[in-house]
Protein backbone atom coordinates (compact mmCIF):
# COMPACT_ATOMS: atom_id res chain seq x y z
CA UNK A 1 0.00 0.00 0.00
CA UNK A 2 1.48 3.62 -1.02
CA UNK A 3 1.39 6.22 1.17
CA UNK A 4 -1.13 8.34 -0.50
CA UNK A 5 -3.48 5.39 -0.59
CA UNK A 6 -2.85 4.72 3.69
CA UNK A 7 -4.00 8.44 3.96
CA UNK A 8 -7.53 7.56 1.93
CA UNK A 9 -8.09 4.35 3.16
CA UNK A 10 -10.08 5.60 6.52
CA UNK A 11 -12.00 7.33 4.12
CA UNK A 12 -12.48 4.88 1.54
CA UNK A 13 -13.46 2.87 4.83
CA UNK A 14 -16.20 4.96 6.25
CA UNK A 15 -17.59 5.87 2.50
CA UNK A 16 -18.35 2.02 1.93
CA UNK A 17 -19.65 1.67 5.53
CA UNK A 18 -22.01 4.77 5.24
CA UNK A 19 -23.14 2.84 1.51
CA UNK A 20 -24.07 -0.65 3.86
CA UNK A 21 -25.11 1.49 6.30
CA UNK A 22 -28.30 3.70 4.23
CA UNK A 23 -28.75 0.31 2.72
CA UNK A 24 -30.05 -1.22 5.83
CA UNK A 25 -32.10 1.86 6.50
CA UNK A 26 -33.19 1.69 2.91
CA UNK A 27 -33.66 -1.65 3.35
CA UNK A 28 -36.37 -1.44 6.27
CA UNK A 29 -34.20 -3.97 7.92
CA UNK A 30 -33.66 -1.43 10.72
CA UNK A 31 -37.53 -0.81 11.02
CA UNK A 32 -38.50 -5.20 11.40
CA UNK A 33 -35.18 -5.34 13.62
CA UNK A 34 -36.87 -2.38 15.92
CA UNK A 35 -40.60 -3.35 16.12
CA UNK A 36 -39.20 -6.68 16.80
CA UNK A 37 -36.95 -5.66 19.65
CA UNK A 38 -39.54 -3.51 21.23
CA UNK A 39 -41.49 -6.59 21.02
CA UNK A 40 -38.47 -8.09 22.73
CA UNK A 41 -38.55 -6.00 25.81
CA UNK A 42 -41.99 -5.22 26.27
CA UNK A 43 -41.71 -8.99 27.08
CA UNK A 44 -38.92 -8.68 29.38
CA UNK A 45 -40.04 -5.77 31.07
CA UNK A 46 -43.59 -7.48 31.91
CA UNK A 47 -41.15 -10.98 33.07
CA UNK A 48 -38.47 -8.86 35.14
CA UNK A 49 -41.62 -7.50 36.71
CA UNK A 50 -43.18 -10.58 37.57
CA UNK A 51 -40.64 -12.23 39.01
CA UNK A 52 -38.40 -9.76 40.71
CA UNK A 53 -40.53 -8.33 43.09
CA UNK A 54 -42.32 -11.53 44.43
CA UNK A 55 -39.20 -13.57 44.15
CA UNK A 56 -37.83 -14.11 47.59
CA UNK A 57 -41.74 -15.38 48.89
CA UNK A 58 -40.67 -18.46 46.11
CA UNK A 59 -36.99 -18.79 47.10
CA UNK A 60 -37.77 -19.24 50.61
CA UNK A 61 -36.22 -17.39 54.02
CA UNK A 62 -32.52 -19.00 54.18
CA UNK A 63 -31.10 -16.34 52.49
CA UNK A 64 -30.92 -12.81 52.47
CA UNK A 65 -33.44 -10.84 50.50
CA UNK A 66 -31.47 -8.75 48.73
CA UNK A 67 -28.92 -11.45 47.83
CA UNK A 68 -31.50 -13.54 45.90
CA UNK A 69 -33.10 -10.30 44.30
CA UNK A 70 -29.93 -9.76 43.12
CA UNK A 71 -28.56 -13.37 42.10
CA UNK A 72 -32.23 -13.65 40.13
CA UNK A 73 -31.95 -10.07 38.82
CA UNK A 74 -28.36 -11.07 37.51
CA UNK A 75 -29.96 -14.73 35.57
CA UNK A 76 -32.88 -12.25 33.84
CA UNK A 77 -29.52 -9.74 32.62
CA UNK A 78 -28.04 -13.15 31.44
CA UNK A 79 -31.06 -14.01 29.75
CA UNK A 80 -31.34 -10.31 27.95
CA UNK A 81 -27.70 -10.00 27.29
CA UNK A 82 -28.01 -13.88 25.16
CA UNK A 83 -31.07 -12.29 23.71
CA UNK A 84 -29.67 -9.16 22.44
CA UNK A 85 -26.39 -11.21 20.91
CA UNK A 86 -29.19 -13.37 18.95
CA UNK A 87 -30.87 -11.01 17.93
CA UNK A 88 -27.98 -8.56 16.91
CA UNK A 89 -25.83 -11.35 15.36
CA UNK A 90 -29.21 -11.86 12.66
CA UNK A 91 -28.41 -7.78 11.88
CA UNK A 92 -24.68 -8.82 11.29
CA UNK A 93 -25.26 -11.98 10.02
CA UNK A 94 -27.89 -9.64 7.41
CA UNK A 95 -25.50 -6.42 6.86
CA UNK A 96 -22.78 -8.74 5.57
CA UNK A 97 -23.51 -11.72 3.98
CA UNK A 98 -24.44 -10.62 0.19
CA UNK A 99 -20.90 -8.28 0.60
CA UNK A 100 -18.70 -10.31 -2.49
CA UNK A 101 -20.53 -13.16 -4.05
CA UNK A 102 -24.28 -11.59 -3.18
CA UNK A 103 -23.64 -8.75 -4.49
CA UNK A 104 -21.52 -9.80 -7.16
CA UNK A 105 -24.57 -12.28 -8.57
CA UNK A 106 -26.24 -9.19 -9.17
CA UNK A 107 -23.64 -6.87 -10.63
CA UNK A 108 -24.00 -4.35 -8.00
CA UNK A 109 -20.67 -4.54 -6.56
CA UNK A 110 -18.71 -4.31 -10.05
CA UNK A 111 -19.63 0.00 -10.27
CA UNK A 112 -17.93 -0.33 -6.95
CA UNK A 113 -15.00 -2.21 -7.65
CA UNK A 114 -14.13 -0.29 -10.20
CA UNK A 115 -13.79 2.81 -8.71
CA UNK A 116 -10.27 3.95 -6.72
CA UNK A 117 -11.20 2.39 -3.84
CA UNK A 118 -8.67 -0.16 -1.81
CA UNK A 119 -10.32 -4.17 -1.80
CA UNK A 120 -9.78 -4.05 1.78
CA UNK A 121 -11.38 -1.13 2.33
CA UNK A 122 -14.67 -2.76 0.54
CA UNK A 123 -14.21 -5.33 3.08
CA UNK A 124 -13.70 -3.87 6.10
CA UNK A 125 -16.25 -0.80 5.29
CA UNK A 126 -18.78 -3.81 5.97
CA UNK A 127 -17.49 -4.99 8.55
CA UNK A 128 -17.54 -1.64 10.30
CA UNK A 129 -21.12 -0.71 9.25
CA UNK A 130 -22.40 -4.38 10.72
CA UNK A 131 -20.10 -3.28 13.80
CA UNK A 132 -21.67 0.01 14.19
CA UNK A 133 -25.14 -1.12 13.70
CA UNK A 134 -24.54 -3.94 16.62
CA UNK A 135 -23.07 -1.65 18.60
CA UNK A 136 -26.28 0.84 18.64
CA UNK A 137 -28.40 -1.96 19.06
CA UNK A 138 -26.70 -3.73 22.08
CA UNK A 139 -26.34 -0.19 24.37
CA UNK A 140 -30.51 0.43 23.03
CA UNK A 141 -31.35 -3.16 24.33
CA UNK A 142 -29.02 -3.73 27.21
CA UNK A 143 -29.42 -0.26 28.45
CA UNK A 144 -33.30 -0.53 28.58
CA UNK A 145 -32.68 -4.21 29.52
CA UNK A 146 -30.53 -3.39 32.60
CA UNK A 147 -33.38 -0.06 33.59
CA UNK A 148 -35.72 -2.20 33.49
CA UNK A 149 -34.16 -4.64 35.69
CA UNK A 150 -33.50 -2.03 37.93
CA UNK A 151 -36.28 -0.70 38.06
CA UNK A 152 -37.97 -3.84 39.25
CA UNK A 153 -35.42 -4.05 42.35
CA UNK A 154 -32.68 -6.03 40.84
CA UNK A 155 -29.39 -4.78 40.38
CA UNK A 156 -27.45 -3.05 37.37
CA UNK A 157 -25.10 -4.47 35.36
CA UNK A 158 -20.96 -4.75 37.23
CA UNK A 159 -20.07 -2.79 34.11
CA UNK A 160 -22.58 -2.12 31.73
CA UNK A 161 -20.26 -0.12 28.95
CA UNK A 162 -17.97 -3.43 29.17
CA UNK A 163 -20.80 -5.64 28.69
CA UNK A 164 -22.21 -3.36 25.76
CA UNK A 165 -18.54 -3.45 24.32
CA UNK A 166 -18.00 -7.07 24.96
CA UNK A 167 -21.05 -8.05 23.03
CA UNK A 168 -20.36 -5.36 19.80
CA UNK A 169 -16.96 -7.34 19.74
CA UNK A 170 -18.32 -10.66 19.27
CA UNK A 171 -20.84 -9.16 16.40
CA UNK A 172 -17.75 -7.19 15.05
CA UNK A 173 -16.27 -10.57 14.71
CA UNK A 174 -19.58 -12.34 13.65
CA UNK A 175 -19.80 -9.63 10.64
CA UNK A 176 -16.02 -10.57 10.06
CA UNK A 177 -16.97 -14.23 9.37
CA UNK A 178 -19.82 -13.16 7.20
CA UNK A 179 -17.92 -11.06 4.99
CA UNK A 180 -15.14 -13.92 4.93
CA UNK A 181 -18.06 -16.38 3.90
CA UNK A 182 -19.36 -13.91 1.72
CA UNK A 183 -15.78 -14.24 -0.64
CA UNK A 184 -16.61 -17.87 -1.57
CA UNK A 185 -20.70 -18.22 -1.17
CA UNK A 186 -23.55 -16.40 -2.34
CA UNK A 187 -26.00 -14.41 0.04
CA UNK A 188 -28.21 -17.60 1.40
CA UNK A 189 -24.99 -20.14 2.15
CA UNK A 190 -23.06 -17.36 3.14
CA UNK A 191 -26.26 -16.28 5.55
CA UNK A 192 -26.80 -20.10 6.81
CA UNK A 193 -22.89 -20.88 6.85
CA UNK A 194 -22.74 -17.97 9.54
CA UNK A 195 -25.84 -18.70 11.47
CA UNK A 196 -24.40 -22.20 11.51
CA UNK A 197 -21.39 -20.79 12.69
CA UNK A 198 -23.33 -19.19 15.51
CA UNK A 199 -24.82 -22.20 16.84
CA UNK A 200 -21.49 -24.24 16.56
CA UNK A 201 -20.02 -21.64 19.16
CA UNK A 202 -22.45 -21.93 21.43
CA UNK A 203 -22.27 -25.54 21.54
CA UNK A 204 -18.71 -25.12 22.02
CA UNK A 205 -19.43 -23.33 24.81
CA UNK A 206 -21.68 -26.10 26.05
CA UNK A 207 -19.43 -29.13 25.41
CA UNK A 208 -16.50 -27.52 27.19
CA UNK A 209 -18.92 -27.27 30.57
CA UNK A 210 -20.26 -30.73 29.90
CA UNK A 211 -16.55 -31.85 29.79
CA UNK A 212 -15.32 -29.45 32.60
CA UNK A 213 -18.08 -30.80 34.77
CA UNK A 214 -17.75 -34.78 33.90
CA UNK A 215 -13.70 -34.27 34.39
CA UNK A 216 -13.07 -34.68 30.80
CA UNK A 217 -9.77 -32.38 30.51
CA UNK A 218 -9.05 -33.41 26.49
CA UNK A 219 -12.81 -32.16 25.54
CA UNK A 220 -13.10 -29.23 27.66
CA UNK A 221 -9.98 -27.96 26.22
CA UNK A 222 -11.03 -29.35 22.64
CA UNK A 223 -14.34 -27.41 22.69
CA UNK A 224 -12.29 -24.20 24.50
CA UNK A 225 -9.67 -24.54 21.12
CA UNK A 226 -13.45 -23.71 19.22
CA UNK A 227 -14.43 -21.24 21.21
CA UNK A 228 -11.52 -19.59 20.69
CA UNK A 229 -10.99 -20.00 17.04
CA UNK A 230 -14.80 -18.98 16.45
CA UNK A 231 -13.90 -16.09 18.73
CA UNK A 232 -17.31 -14.57 18.98
CA UNK A 233 -18.78 -17.14 21.54
CA UNK A 234 -15.43 -15.96 23.89
CA UNK A 235 -16.54 -12.51 23.32
CA UNK A 236 -20.10 -13.19 24.62
CA UNK A 237 -18.75 -14.87 27.28
CA UNK A 238 -16.93 -11.48 28.21
CA UNK A 239 -20.16 -9.93 28.06
CA UNK A 240 -21.73 -12.25 30.57
CA UNK A 241 -18.79 -11.88 32.81
CA UNK A 242 -18.63 -8.38 32.68
CA UNK A 243 -22.29 -8.16 33.76
CA UNK A 244 -21.15 -9.31 37.32
CA UNK A 245 -18.14 -7.70 36.92
CA UNK A 246 -17.12 -6.62 40.83
CA UNK A 247 -20.09 -8.52 42.52
CA UNK A 248 -19.02 -11.15 44.82
CA UNK A 249 -20.64 -14.36 46.41
CA UNK A 250 -23.85 -15.54 44.80
CA UNK A 251 -24.72 -13.50 42.05
CA UNK A 252 -21.92 -14.63 40.29
CA UNK A 253 -22.04 -18.19 40.97
CA UNK A 254 -25.73 -18.44 39.67
CA UNK A 255 -24.30 -16.73 36.34
CA UNK A 256 -21.43 -19.67 36.23
CA UNK A 257 -24.39 -22.26 36.44
CA UNK A 258 -26.41 -20.88 34.34
CA UNK A 259 -27.80 -22.46 30.80
CA UNK A 260 -26.19 -19.50 28.55
CA UNK A 261 -22.31 -20.48 28.76
CA UNK A 262 -19.91 -19.41 31.18
CA UNK A 263 -18.84 -16.38 31.81
CA UNK A 264 -14.95 -14.76 31.54
CA UNK A 265 -13.24 -11.82 32.04
CA UNK A 266 -13.28 -9.15 29.35
CA UNK A 267 -10.10 -8.00 29.57
CA UNK A 268 -7.11 -6.94 27.49
CA UNK A 269 -6.84 -10.87 26.12
CA UNK A 270 -9.70 -10.41 25.17
CA UNK A 271 -9.34 -7.61 23.32
CA UNK A 272 -6.36 -8.50 21.85
CA UNK A 273 -8.48 -11.57 20.87
CA UNK A 274 -11.13 -9.28 18.86
CA UNK A 275 -8.55 -7.36 17.27
CA UNK A 276 -6.49 -10.76 16.38
CA UNK A 277 -9.82 -12.20 14.77
CA UNK A 278 -10.48 -8.72 13.01
CA UNK A 279 -7.24 -8.50 11.18
CA UNK A 280 -7.76 -12.27 10.10
CA UNK A 281 -10.90 -12.05 8.74
CA UNK A 282 -10.62 -9.24 7.06
CA UNK A 283 -7.28 -9.94 5.56
CA UNK A 284 -8.40 -13.51 4.39
CA UNK A 285 -11.30 -11.40 2.89
CA UNK A 286 -9.48 -8.94 0.88
CA UNK A 287 -7.42 -11.79 -0.41
CA UNK A 288 -10.01 -13.90 -1.67
CA UNK A 289 -11.66 -10.53 -3.00
CA UNK A 290 -8.30 -9.73 -5.12
CA UNK A 291 -8.39 -13.24 -6.52
CA UNK A 292 -11.82 -13.20 -7.49
CA UNK A 293 -12.65 -12.56 -11.59
CA UNK A 294 -16.26 -10.44 -10.92
CA UNK B 1 -0.91 9.12 -31.67
CA UNK B 2 -0.79 9.45 -27.75
CA UNK B 3 -2.55 6.22 -26.02
CA UNK B 4 -4.70 6.47 -23.35
CA UNK B 5 -4.35 2.15 -22.91
CA UNK B 6 -1.78 0.39 -24.40
CA UNK B 7 -2.62 -3.53 -23.90
CA UNK B 8 -0.05 -6.27 -24.83
CA UNK B 9 -0.68 -9.93 -25.64
CA UNK B 10 -3.60 -9.67 -22.40
CA UNK B 11 -4.56 -13.55 -22.10
CA UNK B 12 -6.98 -14.58 -19.68
CA UNK B 13 -8.00 -18.43 -18.86
CA UNK B 14 -10.75 -18.72 -16.18
CA UNK B 15 -10.47 -20.88 -13.38
CA UNK B 16 -11.53 -23.96 -14.13
CA UNK B 17 -11.63 -23.37 -18.01
CA UNK B 18 -9.29 -26.43 -18.88
CA UNK B 19 -11.47 -28.62 -16.82
CA UNK B 20 -14.14 -27.67 -18.51
CA UNK B 21 -12.86 -28.08 -21.68
CA UNK B 22 -12.63 -24.73 -22.69
CA UNK B 23 -9.45 -22.70 -23.79
CA UNK B 24 -8.09 -19.41 -23.49
CA UNK B 25 -11.06 -16.80 -22.88
CA UNK B 26 -8.41 -14.50 -23.88
CA UNK B 27 -5.39 -15.78 -25.83
CA UNK B 28 -2.98 -12.78 -26.52
CA UNK B 29 -4.90 -9.70 -27.37
CA UNK B 30 -2.97 -6.34 -28.32
CA UNK B 31 -4.89 -3.16 -28.60
CA UNK B 32 -4.16 0.40 -28.11
CA UNK B 33 -6.58 3.29 -27.34
CA UNK B 34 -5.82 6.84 -28.66
CA UNK B 35 -6.57 9.77 -26.85
CA UNK B 36 -10.00 11.14 -27.98
CA UNK B 37 -10.25 7.82 -29.83
CA UNK B 38 -13.60 5.87 -29.79
CA UNK B 39 -12.90 1.94 -30.51
CA UNK B 40 -15.33 -0.26 -31.69
CA UNK B 41 -14.57 -3.84 -29.65
CA UNK B 42 -17.14 -6.34 -31.72
CA UNK B 43 -16.65 -9.97 -31.74
CA UNK B 44 -19.32 -12.98 -31.85
CA UNK B 45 -20.86 -13.92 -28.38
CA UNK B 46 -17.91 -15.54 -26.09
CA UNK B 47 -15.36 -13.90 -27.79
CA UNK B 48 -13.96 -12.21 -24.90
CA UNK B 49 -15.02 -8.83 -25.56
CA UNK B 50 -16.02 -8.33 -21.90
CA UNK B 51 -13.50 -9.88 -20.55
CA UNK B 52 -10.68 -7.61 -22.08
CA UNK B 53 -12.95 -4.65 -20.68
CA UNK B 54 -12.81 -6.23 -17.46
CA UNK B 55 -9.31 -6.74 -16.99
CA UNK B 56 -9.25 -3.24 -18.29
CA UNK B 57 -10.99 -1.98 -15.45
CA UNK B 58 -9.73 -4.29 -12.74
CA UNK B 59 -11.97 -6.93 -11.89
CA UNK B 60 -10.66 -9.92 -13.95
CA UNK B 61 -6.73 -10.75 -13.42
CA UNK B 62 -5.03 -11.20 -16.63
CA UNK B 63 -3.70 -14.23 -16.54
CA UNK B 64 -0.34 -13.03 -18.78
CA UNK B 65 0.29 -9.75 -20.66
CA UNK B 66 0.05 -6.23 -19.55
CA UNK B 67 -1.84 -3.04 -20.24
CA UNK B 68 -0.92 0.00 -19.12
CA UNK B 69 -3.92 3.51 -18.72
CA UNK B 70 -2.28 6.39 -18.98
CA UNK B 71 1.04 4.46 -17.87
CA UNK B 72 -0.92 2.88 -14.72
CA UNK B 73 -0.93 -1.40 -14.36
CA UNK B 74 -4.96 -1.64 -15.09
CA UNK B 75 -6.29 -2.75 -11.47
CA UNK B 76 -4.15 -0.34 -9.74
CA UNK B 77 -5.72 2.50 -7.67
CA UNK B 78 -4.54 5.33 -10.13
CA UNK B 79 -5.34 3.20 -13.19
CA UNK B 80 -9.23 3.11 -11.60
CA UNK B 81 -8.93 6.54 -11.19
CA UNK B 82 -8.75 7.30 -14.60
CA UNK B 83 -11.42 5.43 -16.34
CA UNK B 84 -15.58 4.53 -16.14
CA UNK B 85 -17.08 1.67 -16.36
CA UNK B 86 -21.12 0.68 -17.40
CA UNK B 87 -20.61 -3.28 -17.44
CA UNK B 88 -23.29 -5.18 -19.43
CA UNK B 89 -25.03 -6.82 -16.56
CA UNK B 90 -25.45 -4.26 -13.81
CA UNK B 91 -27.98 -3.27 -11.03
CA UNK B 92 -28.19 -0.40 -8.86
CA UNK B 93 -29.64 0.07 -5.57
CA UNK B 94 -33.56 0.38 -6.13
CA UNK B 95 -34.11 2.64 -3.34
CA UNK B 96 -30.70 5.10 -5.20
CA UNK B 97 -32.48 7.98 -7.10
CA UNK B 98 -30.47 8.64 -10.14
CA UNK B 99 -29.08 11.95 -8.86
CA UNK B 100 -28.13 10.60 -5.14
CA UNK B 101 -26.36 7.67 -7.73
CA UNK B 102 -24.02 9.92 -8.90
CA UNK B 103 -22.93 11.36 -5.81
CA UNK B 104 -22.47 8.12 -4.23
CA UNK B 105 -20.14 7.87 -7.61
CA UNK B 106 -18.82 10.81 -7.23
CA UNK B 107 -17.82 9.94 -3.88
CA UNK B 108 -16.53 6.81 -5.07
CA UNK B 109 -14.72 8.58 -7.60
CA UNK B 110 -13.22 11.35 -5.87
CA UNK B 111 -14.98 13.98 -8.50
CA UNK B 112 -15.34 17.19 -6.97
CA UNK B 113 -18.17 18.17 -9.53
CA UNK B 114 -20.96 18.37 -7.50
CA UNK B 115 -24.11 18.97 -7.95
CA UNK B 116 -23.63 20.76 -11.22
CA UNK B 117 -21.60 17.95 -12.98
CA UNK B 118 -24.64 15.79 -11.76
CA UNK B 119 -27.40 18.32 -13.62
CA UNK B 120 -24.72 18.09 -15.98
CA UNK B 121 -24.47 14.28 -16.56
CA UNK B 122 -28.11 13.45 -16.49
CA UNK B 123 -29.03 16.41 -18.94
CA UNK B 124 -26.03 14.53 -21.74
CA UNK B 125 -27.57 11.25 -20.71
CA UNK B 126 -31.45 12.61 -21.13
CA UNK B 127 -32.44 12.18 -17.49
CA UNK B 128 -32.81 15.33 -16.76
CA UNK B 129 -36.25 15.73 -15.52
CA UNK B 130 -35.69 12.22 -13.50
CA UNK B 131 -32.91 13.26 -11.20
CA UNK B 132 -35.18 12.47 -8.26
CA UNK B 133 -36.70 9.33 -9.58
CA UNK B 134 -35.69 6.55 -8.04
CA UNK B 135 -34.12 3.21 -10.17
CA UNK B 136 -36.76 0.89 -8.72
CA UNK B 137 -39.15 3.05 -10.96
CA UNK B 138 -36.37 3.56 -13.97
CA UNK B 139 -37.23 1.61 -16.84
CA UNK B 140 -34.70 -0.48 -18.21
CA UNK B 141 -33.12 1.79 -20.85
CA UNK B 142 -33.17 4.34 -18.16
CA UNK B 143 -31.32 2.79 -16.11
CA UNK B 144 -28.86 2.14 -18.88
CA UNK B 145 -28.83 5.69 -19.25
CA UNK B 146 -27.77 6.67 -15.59
CA UNK B 147 -25.60 3.77 -16.34
CA UNK B 148 -23.63 5.73 -18.67
CA UNK B 149 -24.17 8.76 -16.57
CA UNK B 150 -22.64 7.19 -13.92
CA UNK B 151 -19.32 5.87 -16.40
CA UNK B 152 -18.73 9.70 -17.44
CA UNK B 153 -18.73 10.75 -13.23
CA UNK B 154 -15.23 12.73 -12.43
CA UNK B 155 -14.69 12.85 -16.69
CA UNK B 156 -12.20 9.82 -16.39
CA UNK B 157 -9.90 9.68 -19.37
CA UNK B 158 -11.28 6.30 -20.60
CA UNK B 159 -14.73 5.17 -20.62
CA UNK B 160 -15.32 1.89 -20.84
CA UNK B 161 -19.13 0.81 -22.19
CA UNK B 162 -20.10 -2.79 -22.67
CA UNK B 163 -23.37 -2.93 -24.97
CA UNK B 164 -24.19 0.11 -23.72
CA UNK B 165 -27.64 0.57 -26.00
CA UNK B 166 -28.74 -2.82 -25.44
CA UNK B 167 -31.95 -1.60 -23.92
CA UNK B 168 -32.31 1.56 -25.48
CA UNK B 169 -34.85 2.71 -28.46
CA UNK B 170 -33.68 3.61 -31.64
CA UNK B 171 -33.95 7.77 -30.41
CA UNK B 172 -32.13 6.47 -27.18
CA UNK B 173 -29.20 5.07 -28.98
CA UNK B 174 -28.59 7.81 -31.80
CA UNK B 175 -28.36 9.94 -28.76
CA UNK B 176 -26.11 7.89 -27.25
CA UNK B 177 -24.00 8.40 -30.58
CA UNK B 178 -23.82 12.23 -29.59
CA UNK B 179 -22.73 11.35 -26.40
CA UNK B 180 -20.10 9.28 -27.08
CA UNK B 181 -18.68 12.22 -30.15
CA UNK B 182 -19.44 14.77 -27.35
CA UNK B 183 -16.82 12.59 -25.41
CA UNK B 184 -14.23 12.73 -28.06
CA UNK B 185 -14.77 16.17 -28.94
CA UNK B 186 -13.64 16.73 -25.36
CA UNK B 187 -10.39 14.34 -25.45
CA UNK B 188 -12.43 11.29 -23.33
CA UNK B 189 -11.55 7.81 -25.59
CA UNK B 190 -14.40 5.28 -25.69
CA UNK B 191 -14.08 1.68 -25.47
CA UNK B 192 -17.38 0.22 -27.09
CA UNK B 193 -18.29 -3.00 -27.14
CA UNK B 194 -21.03 -3.78 -29.19
CA UNK B 195 -23.05 -6.29 -31.21
CA UNK B 196 -25.06 -3.24 -33.20
CA UNK B 197 -22.44 -3.10 -36.17
CA UNK B 198 -24.25 0.06 -37.79
CA UNK B 199 -24.14 1.76 -34.86
CA UNK B 200 -20.55 0.96 -34.33
CA UNK B 201 -19.79 1.85 -38.22
CA UNK B 202 -21.56 5.53 -37.41
CA UNK B 203 -19.50 6.38 -34.44
CA UNK B 204 -15.50 4.48 -34.43
CA UNK B 205 -12.80 5.45 -35.12
CA UNK B 206 -11.23 2.66 -35.26
CA UNK B 207 -12.88 -1.39 -34.63
CA UNK B 208 -11.30 -4.71 -33.17
CA UNK B 209 -12.92 -7.82 -34.17
CA UNK B 210 -12.30 -10.49 -31.82
CA UNK B 211 -12.84 -14.01 -32.19
CA UNK B 212 -11.85 -16.81 -29.84
CA UNK B 213 -10.28 -14.45 -27.64
CA UNK B 214 -7.71 -13.51 -30.65
CA UNK B 215 -7.82 -10.07 -32.21
CA UNK B 216 -8.55 -10.67 -35.70
CA UNK B 217 -8.88 -7.51 -37.76
CA UNK B 218 -8.62 -4.15 -36.85
CA UNK B 219 -8.80 -1.08 -38.25
CA UNK B 220 -10.88 2.27 -39.63
CA UNK B 221 -14.69 1.19 -39.93
CA UNK B 222 -14.48 2.69 -44.12
CA UNK B 223 -11.21 0.54 -44.62
CA UNK B 224 -12.36 -2.44 -42.87
CA UNK B 225 -15.86 -2.18 -44.75
CA UNK B 226 -14.24 -1.38 -48.22
CA UNK B 227 -16.17 -1.15 -51.46
CA UNK B 228 -18.93 -3.80 -52.03
CA UNK B 229 -18.39 -3.78 -55.72
CA UNK B 230 -20.46 -1.99 -58.37
CA UNK B 231 -23.81 -2.00 -59.63
CA UNK B 232 -24.17 -1.48 -64.10
CA UNK B 233 -27.54 -0.45 -65.29
CA UNK B 234 -27.94 -2.02 -68.66
CA UNK B 235 -30.20 -2.90 -71.16
CA UNK B 236 -30.63 -5.97 -69.96
CA UNK B 237 -31.62 -5.10 -66.42
CA UNK B 238 -29.24 -4.52 -63.31
CA UNK B 239 -25.68 -6.18 -62.67
CA UNK B 240 -23.66 -6.65 -59.67
CA UNK B 241 -20.18 -6.99 -59.82
CA UNK B 242 -19.13 -7.28 -56.08
CA UNK B 243 -15.64 -8.20 -57.24
CA UNK B 244 -15.07 -4.33 -58.74
CA UNK B 245 -13.28 -1.54 -57.37
CA UNK B 246 -13.42 1.90 -57.88
CA UNK B 247 -10.36 2.65 -59.82
CA UNK B 248 -11.34 -0.71 -62.42
CA UNK B 249 -14.89 0.88 -63.33
CA UNK B 250 -13.95 3.54 -66.12
CA UNK B 251 -12.07 0.07 -67.75
CA UNK B 252 -15.26 -1.42 -67.44
CA UNK B 253 -17.11 0.95 -68.57
CA UNK B 254 -15.42 1.15 -72.13
CA UNK B 255 -15.04 -2.61 -71.86
CA UNK B 256 -19.00 -2.83 -71.62
CA UNK B 257 -19.57 -0.13 -74.34
CA UNK B 258 -17.13 -1.87 -77.20
CA UNK B 259 -18.98 -5.25 -76.11
CA UNK B 260 -22.36 -3.22 -77.41
CA UNK B 261 -23.86 -3.03 -74.18
CA UNK B 262 -25.43 0.26 -73.55
CA UNK B 263 -24.74 1.72 -69.97
CA UNK B 264 -27.18 3.89 -68.61
CA UNK B 265 -25.46 3.74 -65.20
CA UNK B 266 -23.10 2.99 -62.55
CA UNK B 267 -22.98 2.98 -59.48
CA UNK B 268 -19.84 2.18 -56.82
CA UNK B 269 -21.54 0.14 -53.94
CA UNK B 270 -19.71 0.90 -50.45
CA UNK B 271 -19.51 -2.53 -48.79
CA UNK B 272 -20.78 -2.28 -44.82
CA UNK B 273 -19.32 -3.24 -41.71
CA UNK B 274 -21.85 -5.98 -41.30
CA UNK B 275 -20.22 -7.65 -44.11
CA UNK B 276 -16.55 -7.39 -43.35
CA UNK B 277 -17.73 -8.62 -39.88
CA UNK B 278 -19.36 -11.69 -41.35
CA UNK B 279 -16.40 -12.41 -43.60
CA UNK B 280 -13.96 -12.27 -41.22
CA UNK B 281 -15.62 -14.27 -38.06
CA UNK B 282 -16.43 -16.73 -41.39
CA UNK B 283 -12.72 -16.62 -41.80
CA UNK B 284 -11.52 -17.45 -38.52
CA UNK B 285 -14.01 -20.08 -37.55
CA UNK B 286 -15.42 -17.85 -34.66
CA UNK B 287 -18.91 -19.02 -34.93
CA UNK B 288 -19.80 -17.81 -31.41
CA UNK B 289 -19.19 -21.15 -29.56
CA UNK B 290 -16.24 -21.03 -26.81
CA UNK B 291 -12.96 -22.02 -27.81
CA UNK B 292 -12.60 -25.56 -27.51
CA UNK B 293 -9.27 -26.39 -25.29
CA UNK B 294 -6.07 -27.66 -27.03
CA UNK B 295 -6.17 -31.49 -26.21
CA UNK B 296 -8.85 -33.32 -24.95
CA UNK B 297 -11.27 -30.88 -24.68
CA UNK B 298 -14.29 -32.93 -26.20
CA UNK B 299 -14.86 -34.25 -22.83
N1 LIG C 1 -16.41 -15.46 -14.77
C1 LIG C 1 -16.17 -16.37 -15.71
N2 LIG C 1 -15.76 -17.60 -15.38
C2 LIG C 1 -15.50 -18.54 -16.32
N3 LIG C 1 -15.61 -18.32 -17.63
C3 LIG C 1 -15.99 -17.11 -18.04
C4 LIG C 1 -16.31 -16.07 -17.11
N4 LIG C 1 -16.69 -14.97 -17.81
C5 LIG C 1 -16.61 -15.32 -19.11
N5 LIG C 1 -16.20 -16.59 -19.27
C6 LIG C 1 -15.95 -17.28 -20.54
O1 LIG C 1 -15.01 -16.52 -21.27
C7 LIG C 1 -15.35 -16.45 -22.64
C8 LIG C 1 -15.46 -15.00 -23.08
O2 LIG C 1 -16.57 -14.42 -22.43
P1 LIG C 1 -16.93 -12.89 -22.54
O3 LIG C 1 -18.02 -12.61 -21.58
O4 LIG C 1 -15.70 -12.08 -22.45
O5 LIG C 1 -17.50 -12.82 -24.04
P2 LIG C 1 -18.18 -11.61 -24.81
O6 LIG C 1 -17.40 -11.40 -26.04
O7 LIG C 1 -18.38 -10.46 -23.95
O8 LIG C 1 -19.58 -12.26 -25.21
P3 LIG C 1 -21.05 -11.60 -25.34
O9 LIG C 1 -21.10 -10.97 -26.68
O10 LIG C 1 -21.96 -12.77 -25.26
O11 LIG C 1 -21.22 -10.64 -24.24
C9 LIG C 1 -16.63 -17.25 -22.79
O12 LIG C 1 -16.28 -18.53 -23.24
C10 LIG C 1 -17.19 -17.32 -21.40
O13 LIG C 1 -17.89 -18.51 -21.21
MG1 LIG D 1 -19.99 -9.50 -23.20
Amino acid sequence: MTVAALKTWPRDVVLVASMALAELRHRRSLLVVSVLTVGFLVLYGWGVFEILPSVTDRVGANIREEDTKRGVGFILLGIAVFATFSLASVLAVFTTMSTVKGEAELGLLQSMLVRPIARSAVVTGRVVAATFAGFVYCAVVISGASLLTSAAGGTPPGNLPAVILALTAALAVVAGFGVLLSTVFGTAATGMATTMLISIGFFSSLVRQIGESTDSPTVAARADLVSHVLGFNVLYEGALGSLTAGVAGLAGLVIQLGPFGTQREFGSDLVLLTVAELVLLVSAATWRLRRLDL
Amino acid sequence: MDSVLVAQELRKRYRGAQRKGRGDALGGVSLSIGRGEIVGLLGPNGAGKSTFAKIVCGLVRPTAGSALLDGHPVGSRAAQARLGYLAELFRYPPWATADGLLRTHQRLAGADGGASERGELLELVGLGDAAEVKVASMSKGMQQRLGLAQALVGRPPLVLLDEPTSALDPVGRAHVREVLKELRDRGQSVLLSSHLLPEVEQVADRVAIIARGRLIIEGRPTELAGTGGAEFDLASGIVRRPELRREDLPAEVARLVAAGEQVYGVRELRGTLEEAYLRAVEEHGGDGRPPAAPAGGDR
